[in-house]
């Protein structure tokens, strides 16, 4: 398995809580993988900005 | 119609035991005043922050869930806003179960 895939089991784990499943996807200047890059769906993607962001706020990672 | 919301608090991590009782009381006072009840709480314990907030650089983490009406965290917004001891707060809405133990409470920063 891929280090930045995202397996349907991940998708319902997205949270701002789960940071050991976010760190994945941010680079090592923090700052969020492009879809491009990954390939992951929309919808997914905007879970993961979202939960990125609540993390980012609480200083989690 | 309630809905299920969780609320996380960074508290200042220099704090004494009867401050920290005291802060944890008035939080629950305001639950049971509203007539809400805590469904969840937890404890993440004092984290390393990855930057600094307000010159404080490591945190103590309270996180709770409870279910209401959606007036509710409106209000809580405004007490928690005013309060000095706590550095930050989120509060969300979830999908998740009520009790569902969250993954930061097994795991070292």
């Amino acid at each position: 398995m891929k280090k930045n895939e995202l397996t349907p089991a991940d998708f319902i784990k997205i949270d701002y809580k789960n940071t050991h499943l976010l760190k994945r996807f941010i680079n090592e200047n923090g700052k969020i993988i492009p879809q491009r890059v990954l390939n992951t769906s929309r919808i997914a993607q905007t879970k993961l900005a979202r939960a990125i962001k609540q993390a980012r706020f609480l200083s989690l990672i | 119609m309630s809905k299920v919301y969780e609320t996380t608090i960074i508290v200042k991590p220099d704090l004494g035991n009867d401050q920290v009782k005291d802060l944890l009381n008035s939080i629950n006072n305001f639950f049971s005043e509203n007539s809400v009840s805590v469904g969840y709480q937890e404890d993440w314990g004092i984290k390393n922050l990855k930057f600094n907030i307000s010159k404080y650089s490591k945190g103590s983490f309270k996180f709770m869930r409870f279910e209401s009406g959606s007036d509710f965290p409106k209000k809580l917004d405004i007490f928690l806003k005013y309060n000095t001891d706590c550095l930050r707060y989120l509060i969300s809405k979830t999908v998740q179960k009520i009790d569902e133990v969250t993954p930061q409470i097994n795991k070292d920063n």
